[in-house]
């Protein structure tokens, strides 16, 4: 498994990390890639998020956070993407992670991560109301941004929910 | 004694938005928070994905008023990225004097209604009575004194005249002084100093957990600053200091923001003096593959817009985490062990804004199918409004 990179010069600091980070979960990272000098991203076996994020906030304490949590929707290809972003903002190491991880769309179920990063409750409750992944552990799975009465088991941000009326299209 | 429950909202107690705050209370102290967002959802994620990034750009700016340059910034790099497309350079430096503008009128804004919330209307006055000459040169820059539609994908809109730049070098260094006159009445007067002092502390660490961002964080002692993390535009090239202050109070994050504007009074003197020339704005293809990941320092923390297209001429998922949001979390821990009467003063101290939290069209939803329609303001006004 290389590092895969448009980059031309990967930072020294950045492609030792990432080695590190390749040994630590062998069979974890199914892929790296390096974007810019300051954004990377790996691609993970499924569940594996948690003792990933784990060992990041545990190295890097005082300088690491959870940017935020986001579902991508390919209906085509039956599957929802998760993807956990986390800042790393050493004074000379910085590095914008993207942990991307698939899902199957016939039972989004996940581990959640709020206790060990406890800014993640809104943004899973969000994923969960408008995608329906939900998070398994998570003290309040409930409604964020849609109104109370807002029916179950209907998730907007969907694929298969489209808008009704036609939106006047300029092409 | 039993604790109380105590709802604020959903008519905000400091700014006027609206969102719904139930603080648990025992006696004047305030013991647990549950916060309740979305009132002004708009749904504009799922609209997003009908429009091309010429439309969704004009959507992107109406996230957020106050902070618009931020987002149509982050927007048009999230989809200059998509398309592979490099920015002209004095393109770049434009945006720069506009995004910081839009920041010094942001701030002095937040820190004219902090001192309103104290009761200290003098202040109160000056502030926004200097917001005003710089909300001037802005209209001047942009052709608008807040919704500006400046940046668009690709470059910027307007380039800017050399009297300008003459009027904004005359201007700028007069302002300096004057906020720093208010930098040193914020720090001694006893009328803020005893409402924020020591009120609303929070460790770093503990914000660093729950996701905190912007001059929220920095007032706690963490040198967060994606100026700083994650250059963008020409802020790799613009020498600058990151504002952090120890004390982690109210105080603190007042504080940094009066320092960056000072700051960032430098920055635009910096990015007059060195304007490359060239042209403002280069050509984007309309149907773009790819993906990108525009992250933008916002007046109040980080914006992410999270674009992603396959073919076609309108993205398939468009993601936006603006700064409020968070800092809801951190903001629910300040509370905690402080008097009703604080919490103004320390909900002001994050800057809030909740149309962006929200980024809510209004949506009707079709149960049986599954479906939703959008309301146009005609309609709804049609239908509900009735003399």
């Amino acid at each position: 498994m290389a590092v895969e990179s448009k980059v031309k010069k990967v930072p020294e600091k950045v492609s030792k990390f990432l080695e590190e980070l390749r040994r630590e979960f062998k069979d974890k990272i199914l892929s790296v890639k390096v974007l810019t000098p300051t954004r990377a991203e790996l691609k993970i076996v499924r569940n594996s998020h948690k003792q990933i994020i784990k060992w990041l906030r545990n190295q890097f304490a005082e300088s690491s956070y959870l940017v935020t949590i986001n579902t991508v929707d390919y209906i085509d290809k039956e599957y929802f993407e998760l993807q956990y972003e986390i800042q790393l903002a050493e004074d000379d190491f910085k590095l914008h992670l993207t942990l991307k991880m698939n899902i199957p769309r016939a039972n989004p179920e996940v581990e959640t991560i709020t206790d060990i990063v406890p800014g993640a409750l809104l943004y899973e409750c969000e994923n969960y109301e408008m995608f329906g992944v939900r998070f398994v552990g998570h003290p309040a799975l409930g409604k964020v941004f849609l109104p109370e009465e807002w029916p179950d088991n209907i998730y907007p941000l969907r694929k298969e929910i489209k808008l009704i009326k036609k939106i006047k299209k300029v092409r | 004694m039993p604790a109380i429950s105590l709802i604020v909202g959903p008519q905000h107690p400091a700014l006027h938005e609206a969102e719904r705050f139930l603080f648990k209370v025992e006696g004047e102290t305030v013991i647990d928070v549950i916060p309740r967002i979305g009132y002004m959802h708009r749904g504009i994620e799922k609209l997003m994905e009908t429009k091309t990034f010429i439309e969704g750009l004009y959507l992107a700016e109406r996230i957020c008023g106050i902070c618009n340059v931020a987002h149509t910034l982050c927007f048009a790099e999230a989809v200059e990225q998509a398309a592979d497309v490099e920015v002209p350079p004095r393109a770049k430096y434009l945006r720069v004097i506009a995004h910081e503008l839009n920041r010094l009128h942001s701030h002095l804004l937040l820190l004219g209604v902090a001192a309103e919330l104290m009761g200290f209307e003098t202040l109160f006055m000056l502030f926004w009575r200097d917001r005003e000459l710089v909300m001037s040169l802005f209209e001047e820059l942009t052709g608008n004194r807040v919704i500006s539609a400046y940046v668009r994908v690709g470059g910027v809109t307007r380039d800017i005249s050399p009297a300008l730049v003459d009027k904004m070098k005359d201007k700028l260094p007069k302002l300096y002084k004057r906020i720093e006159r208010y930098k040193k009445v914020l720090s001694e007067d006893p009328t803020f100093t005893t409402r924020t002092m020591d009120v609303g502390y929070i460790s770093g660490s503990k914000l660093l957990a729950l996701g905190a961002v912007g001059p929220t964080i920095r007032g706690s002692g963490v040198k967060i600053d994606l100026r700083y993390t994650d250059p963008y535009e020409a802020y790799d090239e613009i020498p600058f200091k990151v504002i952090t202050y120890k004390e982690g109070d109210s105080w603190a994050r007042y504080m940094v923001r009066v320092d960056e504007c000072l700051e960032l009074i430098n920055i635009i003197l910096y990015a007059l003096d060195h304007l490359p020339q060239g042209p403002i704005c280069t050509k984007v293809p309309r149907t773009i593959e790819g993906k990108g990941e525009g992250r933008v320092e916002a007046p109040r923390g980080e914006v992410l817009h999270h674009t992603i297209w396959r073919g076609g001429v309108t993205p398939w998922r468009h993601r936006v985490r603006t700064p409020t949001y968070a800092n809801i979390p951190g903001v629910c821990e300040m509370f905690k062990g402080y008097h009703v009467a604080d919490i103004p003063v320390i909900l002001g101290s994050i800057d809030p804004c909740f149309a962006c939290t929200d980024r809510t069209t209004v949506m009707l939803l079709d149960a049986k199918s599954g479906t939703r329609k959008t309301m146009t303001i005609g309609e709804i006004k049609k239908k509900y409004w009735r003399r």
